[in-house]
């Protein structure tokens, strides 16, 4: 028994893993308060209560072998009291980072100022400091899942998943959650 | 590996200490520790940087650098996760402090209470950081150790039992400071908060005195911040009596600076007995402390006043131990020449990258110091991903940034507030840092980004308008001026603000009638009074001018421009000796000021005195490298002494300069209001 996270920057391909998990029928908590948009066309299979984790994290006591979504700055306020299988999602920083300025321009949000070579060596350091993070924790079991080989070699990938998660899951239909069509804004072209 | 010369050196860090207090306390036998010192070594004034903040200038002290290189901009930072501010910490250093450097040389450090030591496993060394002496409960019993203060951990117990808690404070201990003590409520503000400093001030001694006796170090750094903070709480009580303060107030807490002063002087005493002759001592605060008619009509206090306007330019610098010249005097020293000047005595190289020089003067028998290029290179080879694992400035970013993506929720209201205030408080510290250093452009870059947060800061619009004006661009200065002045050309400040861009367009008439008008609104008299003196000097007016400098000079004695506009105009008047003494003056003070040192020369070429002038050209030359008129005097002196390469050398770039300055002004168009 564990809690399933996808975890990862944001637009390092979360949304994807979930919608993957959701096919292979694990339950996941989502409240759909954030909904379908062109930055992700299927949806983002959030949870609210997830931001406010730090002030309370009682949701977390009835979601074992559920599917959530937890961003990675806030996976350090997990508590100690469960276990955890976590699947970060990795992607290229370009990648993630003009994923992100395309979402900000269509939410008409304004970021960070900082230049992209500086801004992209704050995000490894976060994923730096997580790998750190779950490598002493003694409640966490983690995968990295890298977004282009994912879209490359799904099937490969998917193996790795499901051997890491050790459940009979749906293999062709996380398989088929996979639209390259998804890979988008590569580069800064949305 | 250069020659060592000092076998250990004990570095006490006695924040805001001040000549103007201790030589008065020396002449009277009250300091006689110091006055050993002294005797026995060197002594000078020490010049501080803007801002006159302590956290970013202790970081200098112990780096060599300046606060845009060492990341220290104020006493606090944004939390990395975007929940607040805490107090600045040691992984926000970006660069290596000289404990750092000498740990990676196999030499041993020790550093108790300096600014940015926290956590203290973070730095090398032995280590009682800066969070050590902060106390909390009741009482002694009641106050557990800080978390991360002491490094390595096995010292923990007994530096702990060392701490003084205020309750261990009696009277006995108080009477020495404020005699009336006993006949004070227990909840006199003043008396609670010189309980707080004393304890504060023999924590952080005992644990200074401890690692001194039984810690292995070559270098034992000891910060010291009760001198500050007792004049930040009781510098207005001390006579002569400032107007606000009533007779009793004087009577009751005028002695306690004094005493705290004497009081540093028994525990220097201590040390002096601890470490012995053979070991080097040197005594160094980051700025002085008005004390005397300059006090300014705004409370000193670090709470309700303003307490960086009662900051003094000048620190102090006292040393002695093997090596080191008896009985002397140091000139032109910075405190950015500290760390440079440590790793000389101890026999290692400094950084070419630092901003400091050696202080050489100091030596006995003077020897050149060796150079790496930086120790930043090689105590961290590259920049790697690790080097922004604690940068809190760059993980608040990231919290934008995912606030923006919807990813996170905003921060508590009052958490954005202060972080956007220790923000604006890290551009404005920047911007002095590059405007006091010459680099215009980048301080405009961050006056305009205060100017974004808050279009009405008058301060930032200010030094835009200063910083057009240096940038040459006229039309852009006078348009903030327009701005400032907002339709009222005739209040003293756009008297003053038109006056400073009619002088660098050259048109002195106008400028000078727009001073006089300031000066006689009794607009920043010093100020109005020394462009003043600036368009004298350009009018050949000599004698006017000699008189403005007479008086600014007795407003405050410690201010190297007044020095220098009155040696400038003794100069005019081709009285060469008698120019010499404040153009000496001015150099000891502002060592970075190029055209003292080139005008130093000119008084010494009047006395015939050529090769003092060629050194003074070469002192110009090592701050600011492209003095023309060093090279140009340069060029005509060695011709004289028949060394042509050096005067061809010199003459190619006076000449660069000259196209150079040809080319702007060309293109540049005089402009009237």
């Amino acid at each position: 028994m564990a809690i399933i996270i996808v975890s990862g920057l944001p637009r390092s391909g979360t949304s994807l893993m979930m919608q993957m998990l959701q096919a292979a029928n694990i339950p996941l908590l989502s409240d759909g308060q954030r909904v379908a948009d062109e930055d992700n066309p299927v949806g983002y299979w959030e949870l609210e209560l997830v931001k406010k984790i730090k002030t309370d994290n009682s949701w977390l006591n009835n979601a074992d072998c559920h599917g959530v979504k937890i961003i990675s700055p806030l996976m350090f306020e997990l508590p100690d009291e469960h276990q955890y299988k976590v699947i970060v999602m990795k992607r290229a920083m370009p990648e993630v980072l003009a994923s992100q300025r395309t979402m900000m321009a269509r939410r008409e949000q304004q970021g960070s100022s900082m230049p992209d070579t500086l801004l992209t060596k704050v995000f490894q350091q976060q994923e730096l400091k997580l790998s750190r993070w779950l490598t002493t924790q003694d409640n966490c079991r983690f995968i990295e899942v890298h977004y282009g080989q994912l879209i490359s070699e799904p099937a490969r990938q998917v193996d790795q998943l499901i051997d890491f998660l050790q459940q009979p899951l749906n293999h062709t239909a996380m398989i088929n959650c996979v639209d390259p069509d998804l890979y988008r804004n590569r580069q800064g072209n949305s | 590996m250069s020659q060592k010369i000092a076998n250990k050196v004990l570095l006490l860090g006695w924040d805001a200490a001040d000549w103007k207090i201790i030589n008065p306390l020396i002449d009277a036998g009250k300091m006689p520790y110091l006055e050993r010192l002294i005797n026995q070594g060197a002594m000078g004034d020490l010049e501080t940087q803007k801002p006159i903040l302590s956290p970013m200038l202790w970081s200098s002290i112990a780096t060599g650098k300046r606060a845009d290189k060492h990341g220290i901009f104020g006493f606090t930072e944004p939390k990395p996760d975007g929940s607040g501010i805490r107090p600045i910490t040691s992984t926000s250093l970006k660069c290596q402090p000289i404990w750092n450097m000498l740990e990676h040389s196999g030499l041993k450090s020790a550093v108790v209470g300096w600014f940015a030591t926290h956590p203290a496993h973070a730095v090398s060394g032995t280590v009682v950081s800066n969070h050590f002496a902060q106390p909390s409960g009741a009482n002694f019993e009641q106050w557990p150790l800080t978390p991360n203060t002491i490094s390595p951990k096995s010292l923990e117990a007994t530096l702990a039992d060392l701490r003084v808690h205020p309750d261990d404070i009696g009277l006995s201990e108080l009477i020495e400071f404020i005699p009336q003590a006993a006949e004070l409520p227990k909840d006199d503000k003043k008396l609670i908060s010189l309980v707080k400093l004393l304890a504060r001030c023999m924590t952080l001694h005992g644990a200074g005195t401890y690692l001194a006796q039984h810690a292995e170090w070559d270098l034992l750094a000891v910060y010291h911040d009760t001198l500050d903070l007792i004049c930040h709480d009781f510098i207005e009580q001390r006579p002569p009596k400032m107007d606000h303060v009533s007779e009793k107030e004087v009577e009751i807490y005028g002695g306690v600076v004094d005493a705290m002063y004497c009081f540093h002087d028994l525990m220097l005493g201590r040390y002096m007995k601890l470490v012995g002759p053979e070991t080097t001592i040197m005594i160094v605060s980051d700025h002085g402390f008005l004390s005397d008619h300059r006090r300014p009509n705004v409370s000193a206090h670090t709470q309700e006043g303003s307490p960086v306007e009662w900051h003094r330019d000048h620190g102090v610098l006292a040393v002695r131990g093997p090596g080191i010249k008896a009985d002397s005097l140091v000139f032109g020293a910075n405190q950015l020449d500290i760390t440079p000047t440590l790793l000389q005595l101890l026999g290692l190289p400094v950084g070419r990258d630092m901003a400091g020089k050696p202080l050489s003067q100091i030596l006995a028998q003077p020897q050149a110091a060796q150079w790496i290029d930086s120790w930043d290179d090689l105590i961290k080879t590259s920049t790697t991903v690790e080097d922004y694992e604690e940068d809190p400035w760059a993980a608040q970013e990231m919290v934008k940034q995912l606030v923006a993506l919807g990813y996170i929720d905003k921060p508590d209201p009052d958490a954005t507030k202060a972080i956007e205030q220790v923000t604006q408080q890290k551009y404005a510290s920047l911007t002095e840092v590059y405007l006091s250093t010459n680099r215009f452009k980048q301080a405009q870059e961050y006056i305009e980004l205060q100017l974004a947060h808050n279009p009405a800061n008058k301060l930032a619009r200010l030094r835009l308008a200063r910083c057009r004006l240096k940038l040459d661009d006229i039309e852009g200065c006078k348009a903030i001026a327009d701005q400032i002045v907002a339709g009222n050309p005739d209040t003293p400040m756009a008297h003053m603000l038109y006056g400073q861009i009619y002088s660098a367009q050259g048109l002195d008439d106008l400028a000078l009638e727009c001073f006089l008008k300031a000066e006689q609104a009794g607009y920043e008299l010093p100020k109005v009074r020394y462009r003043l003196a600036n368009i004298y000097l350009r009018r050949q007016l000599w004698l006017q001018a000699e008189a403005i400098a007479e008086g600014l000079l007795e407003h405050d004695d410690h201010n190297a421009r007044y020095y220098h506009v009155q040696g400038m105009a003794l100069l005019g008047q081709k009285r060469y000796q008698e120019a010499t003494i404040p153009l000496m003056q001015a150099v000891s003070l502002r060592y970075d000021l190029a055209s003292a040192h080139v005008d130093l020369a000119l008084a010494l070429i009047g006395q015939q005195q050529h090769n003092t002038a060629i050194n003074s050209l070469h002192n110009a030359l090592k701050s600011r490298p492209n003095t023309t008129r060093a090279h140009t005097i340069l060029a005509r002196l060695y011709k004289d002494k028949g060394d042509i390469s050096r005067s061809s050398y010199h003459y190619s770039k006076s000449q660069v300069k000259r196209e150079k300055l040809v080319s702007t002004n060309n293109a540049m168009t005089p402009h009237g209001r």
